[in-house]
């Protein structure tokens, strides 16, 4: 055989070989490619539904009542669903197309979750019957929505008692139940390092004191509408005021002393010698509580008194010191097997709960956090499976739904704060079919005061730092306090003008900072300029580190400020359970 | 005589056909490979910090072994803008109805591995925008068999290359 047809032989052979290489290898690229753009969407698209979160929540007096809660997290699943068909370019397509991809979006709150999945709409015989022909909903209809709250709890049985313990993201807990022989309905933190010493608590032997009020670090500016029953009131400290249409005054952004109690702010308006509070962009004055009791802020004392009184009640009442994993069971009350135990480890939940020097139980390595993070996965994890393979039943998609693995490091993110978990799954990305899901923290709430949301504000230079931050070393901590770090956002009102006359409506947002100071550039802009190795402790364990320090330390007033404020912005979240009645005076 | 030409310029031909095409196809498909893996980790590795906001010693670690571990040498470009508010508040503090515009700072890749090589990890925070570029500096056999033949390719031109960036979603803590 001649060369020249030796070549063209070979060629015959390997041209067509190299051009199915090519081909399959750049579709293999194109898939990923596809992949990454809508992991990349996904994330983009979950951002922005907490963000939508994030901005009603803050802007909302009664973010924290169910109905309101409900109202804003839908609002958060429509921003996702349209940020995600603006990005797949599907504008106007909306949650009617893009549902049959999302099997389910889960929104971990402070002591529970919500589910947003598809559902058979079941109603009852009475309600069914009593419907109109063109009722919006029809029985056994297949909807999507949210699913009733979960919460994370678990459920022990030990001898004759019988109850449930409801974790959150902190130590806050829950019991329901029978617990020797009695009906109990308890709640509250669980503090180790809380003690009594005559009629003064400690907190890691840190005396709690009273805060005063009338500190810089506690005014905070507010927006006050014009009310027209209320025709010739002027608030006192105005900081600008606001005009809709000229001539006219809309309202005022007026600065005052503001204590939270229970969710509530409220604000000392000494000039009018009036306490008021903001409902639904509404004053309401509150004339049952003084501006003393505004002005001296012992919320943190409360704090921590109640942690108190729940330590000695779980010790020596309920005798819950002994209480192991092993006694939990299922929801009906049947011991777990060896293949079915969710919590495999025997733990001694609060055995550290008496501790006074080593592991307490707040800490992020005791028995007791260990077991809250296996609960709340737990709970997570066998509701979700449940959802999104219910989704096959419902969706027209021949996809089979099934929960991808969540790795390690997005479980912790799903147990240290207030998240929003999304799945998109059965799009067809060429060779394959996608399936992605996507985590983000809502790090800046107001149903959580986390460890790391407390920062320290500098009253004189009204700059506010981490409490980690090097720089505090130089500055005097006895003209500085501990603040939540939401209030530090950005809050919208709306101001609006109307003339019945005239038939005029008019309206515009106004923007205002509760506290407007400046963010310290070597922690919080840009927290990397220590040029020290902070060897990750987290905030909590370089505080508890500073707590045994010297009392006329810095680093000692550091770790009191930091306590303080923590109590205090603990104490004033909205709870359920708290009896408030002894907050009036 | 002619024929002898011919059958030189036949075997040229031949040694071409048989024996460089197939590498230059071969190797081609070896860069696309690369790029395959090189895509997917710096994807994954900025996902990560805007997920978790944090750049961490061992997710860099992973990027530069999973990229190198394709037989080439890269050069890794970070950027993290960092979002500075304290310039908008004083905006929207004189003016109620006006957002004050953010500013962002740029930090580089030397300014980060610095700090990963002090501290171990590098902090980003809410509303930080990360990007990651990553181009091969060497240049790959596929490279240098088309220079060889059509000089199209300058000497820091590249061939496998990727770039993602985006919002840091949460507060590295």
């Amino acid at each position: 055989m001649k060369i020249q047809a030796l070549a063209v032989l070979s060629i015959i052979i390997i041209l067509p070989m190299a051009i199915l290489l090519n081909s399959y290898s750049s579709n293999q690229i194109k898939t990923l490619d596809l992949q990454v753009s809508y992991d990349s969407k996904l994330q983009n698209a979950t951002y922005d539904a907490i963000k939508a979160f994030q901005l009603n929540m803050s802007n909302s007096a009664t973010s924290d009542i169910t109905n309101s809660k409900i109202r804003d997290l839908e609002a958060s699943i429509t921003t996702f669903y349209n940020s995600l068909a603006s990005h797949f370019d599907m504008t106007g397509y909306g949650e009617d197309v893009l549902k049959e991809y999302v099997p389910a979006i889960v929104y971990t709150l402070y002591d529970g979750y919500y589910i947003y999945s598809a559902y058979d709409n079941k109603l009852d015989a009475n309600t069914s019957d009593s419907l109109i022909n063109d009722a919006t909903y029809k029985d056994g209809q297949q909807i999507n929505g949210i699913k009733p709250y979960i919460y994370y709890s678990s459920r022990y049985k030990r001898g004759s008692d019988d109850f449930v313990i409801t974790y959150s993201l902190d130590s806050y807990i829950t019991i329901q139940g029978i617990i020797n022989g009695k009906e109990v309905n308890d709640s509250g933190y669980l503090l180790s390092g809380v003690e009594k010493q005559g009629d003064t608590y400690t907190y890691r032997g840190i005396p709690i004191t009273s805060e005063n009020g009338r500190q810089e670090g506690f005014n905070q500016n507010v927006y006050i509408p014009y009310a027209k029953n209320n025709p010739d009131y002027v608030p006192s400290n105005i900081i600008e005021s606001i005009s809709v249409k000229e001539g006219t005054t809309a309202g005022w952004i007026s600065n005052y002393p503001c204590k939270k109690i229970n969710g509530v702010k409220y604000y000392a308006d000494e000039a009018n010698n009036l306490v008021f509070a903001m409902l639904n962009d509404e004053k309401t004055d509150q004339r049952d509580r003084t501006i003393d009791a505004v002005l001296n802020n012992d919320n943190a004392i409360k704090y921590y008194e109640e942690a108190y009184n729940f330590k000695q009640r779980i010790l020596n009442q309920y005798n819950l010191g002994t209480l192991t994993t092993s006694d939990a069971v299922d929801m009906n009350g049947n011991k777990y097997t060896e293949d079915n135990n969710p919590y495999p480890i025997e733990r001694q939940i609060f055995s550290e709960l008496g501790n006074t020097a080593g592991t307490f139980i707040e800490d992020e390595n005791s028995n007791f956090n260990g077991h809250r993070i296996e609960v709340i996965r737990n709970s997570i994890e066998s509701n979700l499976i449940v959802a999104i393979s219910n989704y096959n039943k419902v969706s027209t998609s021949d996809v089979n739904f099934a929960m991808p693995k969540l790795e390690e490091y997005e479980w912790e993110q799903l147990t240290e704060n207030i998240s929003v978990i999304t799945f998109l799954q059965g799009l067809n990305i060429g060779g394959k079919v996608y399936n992605g899901h996507s985590i983000v923290q809502n790090d800046i709430n107001e149903d959580f005061v986390s460890e790391n949301s407390i920062y320290i504000l500098d009253n004189g230079s009204k700059q506010y730092f981490k409490p980690t931050d090097k720089q505090l070393e130089n500055i005097d901590l006895n003209n500085a306090v501990g603040i939540y770090n939401s209030d530090f956002e950005r809050r919208t009102a709306l101001a609006t003008y109307s003339n019945e006359a005239t038939n005029e409506n008019l309206e515009k947002n106004v923007y205002y900072y509760p506290r407007i100071d400046e963010a310290s550039y070597s922690s919080i802009i840009n927290p990397n300029t220590t040029g020290e190795s902070t060897d990750s402790k987290s905030v909590a364990e370089i505080m508890k580190e500073y707590a045994e320090e010297a009392s006329s330390s810095n680093k000692y007033q550091l770790a009191k400020l930091y306590y303080t404020a923590l109590g205090r912005e603990r104490y004033g979240q909205y709870r359920v359970a708290r009896d408030i009645s002894d907050t009036v005076e | 005589m002619s024929d002898t030409l011919i059958t030189i310029i036949a075997i040229a031909i031949a040694a071409i056909l048989m024996f460089v095409f197939p590498l230059m196809t071969m190797s081609d498909r070896t860069d696309d490979v690369s790029q395959l893996t090189v895509q997917a980790a710096t994807t994954d590795f900025v996902d990560k910090i805007r997920s978790t906001g944090k750049i961490t010693q061992d997710n860099y670690n992973e990027l530069l072994e999973t990229i190198t571990s394709t037989g080439n040498t890269y050069d890794v470009e970070m950027e993290v803008q960092v979002k500075d508010e304290n310039l908008g508040k004083k905006v929207s503090q004189a003016q109620a109805d006006k957002i004050g515009e953010n500013v962002y700072y740029s930090v580089y890749t030397s300014q980060i591995e610095d700090v990963l090589d002090k501290e171990g990890t590098y902090y980003c925070k809410e509303g930080d925008i990360v990007s990651a570029k990553v181009r091969n500096t060497n240049q790959t056999i596929s490279q240098q068999l088309k220079n060889f033949f059509y000089t199209v390719t300058g000497n820091d031109a590249y061939t496998i290359a990727a770039e993602h960036a985006g919002v840091v979603t949460a507060n590295g803590n």
